[in-house]
């Protein structure tokens, strides 16, 4: 099984994540994002928060090279993260803002692609997936194929694809979409404890509750630019008491005024 | 209607990509080398073609004017493009109807299902127009070039060539539809109308050859004279195939008021069929598509270890790579269909020559060929060239991942297995066609052991070679953005690219090899494709990766 570099054991590096003046450009004039710079470390959960078409999705396909940024650089583990770096890639557990599974595989068949290409020991690759099975509540759907799946199911399986070969580094891209309270519930405490045992979850997430109750530290994307970093505290010094929702919409502007809904009554 | 017409808009728009490609030509002033390269494509395969199609055209016509059967030039045209609209319908029909994805969005607006179904139509006949467009039009004008027809041919042919595919897909329609209600088989929903697609293919493939005997055993001595002295006669028996073509061929040659009456006749057999296409989709299609979309699910549980003996069967990243290929090709039905069908098609016609070889014709042809017998394997070897590298499996092979290309990019996998997993499948798929071709060969020629062999090695490295350079079109430009498998296949431009490369190259081996037969022995014939297939494939190899990795980088 990969580890991490000896470096990041001994906690002389404790950025799992370095973005340094990430910028991706789409069309030779969208900025996606704009230079962004940011750190993720050692034993945290980092939640990436923005409003829609923000930059969070382009960002985190930076991150695990599905995305080349246009320019910057992006570090993993103190390693620079290249679409070619199959080693680096190991270490990552990854949940796309849509499940990216087979429809015509079975949900077992996948999970063994998964176990093969991860190199997963034969010896751990069924007690930890018949573990994430059950913590998911995916057993009976398992012998099936992923087409009869609905979207929670899909997102579930996404889930169990990403943490069965035990990553240090969960980069989850709204994952709790889709999942059941149980579910999604589950998922944080497992958050935690992954990050309370050294590693380190960054995922991005509209919803503020959990935002607020699960992650250490917080960014705040919006029109690709990063308009916040640090913890919830720290957003409360800096811009008053108020719910996160708040201090969210008021961080990324303008989204907060009164609106007038009396004409969806009209015809 | 206006609400018909909308929707047909809408659907022509997003068939096609009408609106993506103004706004990325015009608007934002990209890829604009993209329909150069497509026009220039395609005006090289008419250049390439045209003298060849013109020389066939013009032996078929002087043939028949010799015998005095000219009419049966169009009643050739009209038949052929009459089955190739059915067989290709089957393919168009089945996808437009049951697996696009923009149904998802049009069965909740509130439209009537003979609404829809016109709209689907449009669609379909548009896409089958391209058959008509090259097999139908090039014979009416050169027939009414020829003959020096009158205006009123022209017209009733512009009706003709107008109409030609809708009886094709209208009579696909009308046994799909029914067909698919009442056999219920949910849980292989997938394979359940291609299953039907291809009992009637097999069909069709039957009636062509009882039909084929019936005409050749009357056509070898005194029928024949019959058929001569009664040309009307002839085209009738001919037609018996299919109907609708006799009245199009009699709406073209029988003059000015009877040719009037013909295709006023065409046109509303035409309508009628459409109107009872409709008509029955109006009762049928919504409950037929609405039971295709339930999804057979077990929700059966793994027994005590049999997950983990099924997780402990551990592959290398490799061989997981390769099972990941062949999974999701036999499991897509228009990947697996188009795959396999293309590479036996050419073998199956050859075997359906040898079960019609009783007959007179056929026999004379066989002897012919046995007389070059010397030839049989340089000829044997590009002929399942041709068969193996039709499956249009290389042409698709990045277009066909679609979405799961970022699947691929975000696993731990080096390009270079990515490629090798990709090359494994698609070479033991295109080995079908070698295969099948030296049964074909030794069924009709009675091949050894020894001259099979030799055709499936030099044909393998010559077909390698062929997918690698189909491998370098698809890695180029694939077409990843697709919501219908059949966009990354039948509807995909690198297959077409494709297309003219592989027969360029049987073509132009084939040609050399004819000029060349009285100078080289059919062994250096072998030698030299066996040799340009294994060099072309390894100066490829190379490019194939780098490029395959380039991809991979790429944005997704």
């Amino acid at each position: 099984m990969n580890r991490v570099p000896e470096d990041y054991l001994n906690g002389v590096s404790l950025e799992m994540i370095q973005l340094e003046s990430i910028t991706k450009v789409y069309s030779g004039s969208v900025k996606a994002v704009n230079n962004v710079n940011m750190q993720v470390k050692k034993g945290e959960i980092f939640g990436f928060l923005g409003p829609n078409g923000a930059g969070k999705t382009t960002t985190i396909k930076m991150i695990v090279g599905l995305l080349q940024p246009t320019s910057g650089s992006i570090k993993l583990f103190g390693e620079n993260m290249s679409p070619e770096n199959t080693g680096l890639k190991k270490k990552i557990g990854y949940v796309a803002d849509e499940p990216l599974v087979m429809e015509k595989l079975t949900g077992a068949e996948y999970i063994k692609f998964i176990c093969d290409v991860f190199d997963v020991p034969v010896s751990v690759r069924a007690n930890k997936t018949e573990q994430l099975l059950k913590t998911f509540k995916l057993e009976s759907a398992i012998k099936d194929p992923v087409s009869t799946y609905s979207h929670g199911m899909r997102q579930k399986l996404s889930l169990i694809s990403a943490l069965v070969h035990d990553p240090d580094l969960w980069i989850l891209d709204e994952p709790i979409v889709g999942l059941d309270p149980k579910s999604a519930f589950l998922l944080k405490q497992m958050m935690r404890e992954h990050a309370d045992a050294g590693n380190t979850v960054f995922f991005s997430t509209h919803i503020m509750e959990i935002a607020e109750r699960v992650c250490d530290r917080l960014g705040i994307i919006g029109d690709g630019e990063l308009k916040f970093v640090g913890t919830v505290k720290e957003l409360r010094e800096l811009r008053g008491e108020g719910s996160l929702e708040k201090l969210f919409l008021e961080v990324t502007a303008g989204e907060d005024e009164e609106s007038d809904f009396s004409y969806l009554g009209t015809r | 209607m206006k609400k018909v017409t909308s929707l047909i808009s809408v659907l022509v728009d997003s068939h096609f990509g009408i609106s993506t490609k103004k706004y990325t030509y015009f608007t934002k002033k990209q890829r604009l080398w993209e329909p150069i390269v497509i026009g220039g494509s395609i005006l090289v395969v008419i250049v390439a073609l045209y003298p060849l199609y013109h020389l066939l055209m013009r032996s078929m016509m002087d043939q028949y004017l010799q015998l005095g059967l000219e009419n049966l030039f169009i009643t050739t045209s009209v038949l052929l493009t009459g089955f190739l609209g059915f067989f290709f319908g089957i393919f168009f029909m089945v996808n437009a109807l049951f697996f696009s994805k923009d149904m998802r969005v049009l069965v909740p607006l509130p439209l009537s299902p003979s609404e829809v179904i016109t709209g689907k139509m449009f669609i379909v006949f548009l896409d089958q127009m391209f058959i008509s467009l090259a097999l139908l039009m090039p014979p009416l004008i050169y027939f009414g070039v020829r003959t020096g027809a009158g205006i009123h041919y022209w017209l009733y042919a512009a009706v003709v060539f107008l109409l030609s595919q809708v009886i094709p897909v209208t009579f696909i329609g009308l046994i799909l539809l029914p067909l698919s209600r009442y056999i219920k088989i949910n849980r292989y929903r997938d394979f359940l109308v291609f299953f039907i697609s291809a009992i009637l293919l097999v069909g069709v493939l039957v009636l062509v050859g009882v039909m084929g005997r019936m005409e050749d055993s009357d056509l070898t001595s005194e029928g024949l004279t019959r058929a001569l002295a009664d040309p009307d006669a002839l085209i009738s028996r001919v037609s018996v195939i299919y109907p609708p073509g006799l009245i199009a061929v009699r709406a073209l040659t029988t003059g000015v008021g009877e040719g009037l009456l013909w295709t006023l006749l065409y046109i509303f057999m035409n309508l009628g069929a459409f109107a009872l296409l409709v008509a029955l989709g109006k009762k049928l299609y919504y409950h037929t598509y609405t039971e295709l979309q339930e999804n057979y699910a077990s929700r059966k549980q793994f027994k005590e270890g049999e997950l983990s003996a099924f997780l402990a069967k551990r592959e290398k990243p490799l061989r997981a790579l390769i099972r990941r290929e062949w999974r999701y090709f036999l499991r897509v039905p228009s990947f697996a269909v188009n795959g396999l069908s293309s590479v036996v098609i050419f073998p199956v016609l050859l075997l359906i020559m040898a079960g019609a070889s009783g007959s007179d014709q056929i026999q004379q042809l066989l002897d012919l060929l046995e007389v070059a017998h010397g030839f049989i394997v340089p000829a044997g070897v590009l002929v399942a060239i041709l068969a193996g590298a039709m499956s249009t499996l290389a042409s698709s092979v990045f277009s066909r991942e679609g979405k799961f290309l970022r699947e691929l990019k975000a696993l731990p996998v080096s390009a270079k297995q990515v490629i090798t997993a990709k090359i494994v499948q698609v070479t033991t798929v295109s080995l079908i066609g070698p295969v099948a071709t030296i049964i074909a060969l030794f069924v009709l020629f009675g091949i050894n052991f020894f001259e099979a062999l030799v055709i499936i090695l030099a044909s393998m490295a010559c077909i390698t070679f062929l997918n690698f350079i189909q491998f370098l079109i698809d890695v180029t430009r694939p077409v990843l953005d697709w919501d219908n498998p059949q966009k990354a296949m039948k509807q995909n431009l690198n297959v077409a690219f494709s297309l003219p490369v592989i027969f360029g190259f049987v073509g132009g081996m084939g040609y050399l090899g004819y000029r060349l037969s009285d100078s080289l022995s059919p062994l250096v014939m072998t030698v030299i494709l066996l040799a340009i297939g294994v060099i072309g494939s390894l100066l490829l190899w190379r490019t194939v990766m780098s490029r395959t990795a380039r991809l991979l980088r790429r944005d997704l």
